[in-house]
């Protein structure tokens, strides 16, 4: 049951908290329709975190722009706050919790995925937008090219990131500022040239889809060496 | 000078030889460039045409989050089924537009009567549904559920041999989307005429037709075949470029098809059909392609199939090299029986 001025509360706010909290809702969906869900806190942040970096392909702005280089991966603590509170209004189960500890910090991590008989009332308004089911496009996207790396390289896959790769651990990724720095969109963008001087001359397009794809391909074979 | 791409990620952590990778090999790996629900058509198609043991009964039906959807009425997970993963044959399927990861039920029995009640049981009786008939090669596509079972197209698709493509394989297709759709077209596959009046985007409308059939037609393909639209050559504009993933390597450029539609007077068409060929013959030869094929739609009152007159006189080198076929296009199947019901060979 959820508590609707609970809900209320938690989609209110200035408008980046309200984007923020409705693209949390959107990657939860997008995780049920590629079937990757449930969806452990590593992972959820992993996708976040691409999800941010490669919008720019879909001409899209990114959400957060920074993220802080943890050894176990990307981590957004305002995500996090926001899908404990997903938790907590019953609009995601919460499956596999388990504590984990880093250097002197120990963490709960967990799996999640969308209790959509709550969630979907308020996915229906959202999607009445015209410009969240090009959000929305984009995240499909990106799930089902997540869901077609096996299981065991996920992980791993997601770390491969460009521009993930080239920051300094202990420190913060700026990639949202200088569009020069999101190296991970740079690379997408590498690709399609590279397609163009390999099939000599077809003048070959990539759309944004395709370049999603075709980027997630580099990071799995990235991830193995 | 403004620094290339190339020289911005030469400072980073990127891989250039696996990009490079990516590229020479991966190509073929990108996802059907249609709507959401043709993409689904496609890729469950492809899950499941390419497959030796796929003989059987297989019913995808379209589900925007199969396994939550599933889960209640008994369907468990089933994944990475384009990489030939998990069993498809007498199972209904859910999954959305890549028909990649899904939820999977078993046939109580074998036949098309019990599965479809089943889905009419699950309430998914009015989802864009595919049914693969695996003994006759075919796949019946239902836009509308299994509840609308008027509304249905039915694609044979060809055998899932290891075969380079040639250009008697694309005529075949150009013969079968004919024969099976583009005689006399209803809005649903090629939108050409409104109110008796010829659209002035039809050769859009063919072109995106025949994309689709031929991403089924060459599903089973075990070499995967792809279609690139619209691609832009020192030469010009080719309608549809095809390649095919070489039996080694990476994809391969296979042929060009060029389309063009006939609306007359006769010069006209002559003209269009002129440049039809001089576009074969150059793409062909820029991007040393083994084959160019140039299809004419014939929207003309009375249409032909006869492109004897459309060739006279053109240029001897296009001709031998460029193969024409012409296809005349009904406004009603009324029309179309009236002349003879003509079919494509």
């Amino acid at each position: 049951v959820i508590d609707p001025n609970g809900l209320q509360n938690w989609l209110k706010g200035p408008g980046v908290h309200i984007r923020r909290r409705i693209r949390l809702l959107m990657l939860l969906d997008s995780a049920d329709y590629a079937v990757i869900s449930p969806v452990s806190t590593a992972r959820l942040h992993a996708f976040a975190y691409l999800a941010d970096v490669l919008s720019p392909i879909y001409n899209l702005t990114t959400l957060s722009g920074v993220v802080l280089k943890r050894r176990i991966g990307p981590y957004f603590p305002e995500l996090q706050w926001d899908l404990d509170r997903i938790v907590g209004l019953g609009l995601a189960d919460v499956t596999n919790l388990r504590q984990v500890v880093e250097v002197s910090h120990a963490y709960l991590v967990a799996s999640f995925n969308l209790r959509r008989k709550g969630a979907e009332p308020i996915l229906d308004v959202v999607y009445r937008d015209e410009s969240f089911l090009m959000l929305r496009d984009f995240f499909r996207e990106l799930a089902g090219a997540l869901g077609a790396v096996p299981e065991d390289d996920l992980d791993a896959t997601a770390q491969a990131d460009v521009t993930w790769m080239t920051g300094h651990r202990g420190t913060v990724i700026d990639y949202g500022e200088w569009r020069a720095s999101n190296y991970s969109e740079l690379s997408a963008e590498r690709i399609e040239e590279l397609a163009r001087e390999r099939f000599s001359r077809t003048g070959l397009k990539l759309g944004p889809a395709a370049k999603v794809n075709l980027y997630v391909r580099y990071l799995r074979r990235a991830a193995h060496g | 000078m403004a620094e290339t791409l190339a020289e911005k990620l030469s400072k980073t952590a990127l891989k250039a030889a696996m990009l490079q990778s990516v590229v020479s090999e991966d190509l073929d790996h990108i996802p059907p460039d249609f709507d959401d629900l043709a993409r689904f058509v496609i890729c469950a198609v492809r899950a499941v045409a390419r497959r030796g043991d796929a003989v059987g009964l297989s019913i995808f039906v379209y589900s925007e989050a199969p396994l939550a959807e599933g889960k209640p009425h008994g369907f468990s997970l089933i994944m990475h089924m384009q990489d030939g993963r998990g069993v498809v044959s007498n199972m209904t399927i859910l999954a959305s537009r890549d028909a990649n990861n899904g939820a999977a039920r078993a046939h109580a029995t074998n036949s098309i009567e019990a599965a479809v009640e089943e889905l009419a049981a699950c309430s998914l009786d009015n989802r864009t549904t595919v049914i693969w008939d695996g003994a006759v090669r075919t796949a019946t596509v239902y836009p509308e559920g299994t509840a609308k079972e008027q509304t249905f197209y039915r694609f044979v698709i060809s055998a899932p041999s290891d075969d380079e493509l040639t250009q008697d394989d694309v005529c075949e297709v150009l013969n079968v989307a004919y024969n099976d759709n583009l005689k006399n077209p209803s809005g649903h596959t090629a939108k050409l005429w409104t109110k008796g009046k010829l659209v002035s985007t039809a050769e859009d409308e063919i072109e995106r037709h025949l994309r689709g059939q031929i991403a089924l037609f060459f599903a089973g393909r075990a070499r995967p075949v792809r279609v690139l639209p619209q691609t832009n050559t020192a030469a010009g504009r080719a309608d549809l470029i095809l390649i095919q993933k070489g039996p080694v390597g990476g994809p391969r450029l296979s042929g060009v098809l060029e389309l063009k539609v006939l609306r007359g007077p006769f010069a006209s068409d002559k003209e269009a059909t002129t440049e039809g060929l001089s576009q074969g013959y150059n793409y062909r030869a820029e991007l040393e392609m083994p084959f160019a094929t140039l299809a004419l739609y014939d929207l003309n009152d009375p249409p032909s199939d006869d492109p004897a007159p459309l060739l006279e006189g053109q240029n001897a080198d296009h001709i031998a090299v460029v193969r024409v076929r012409r296809f005349p296009i009904y406004d009603s199947p009324k029309a179309w029986r009236d002349a003879g019901a003509p079919a494509a060979a």
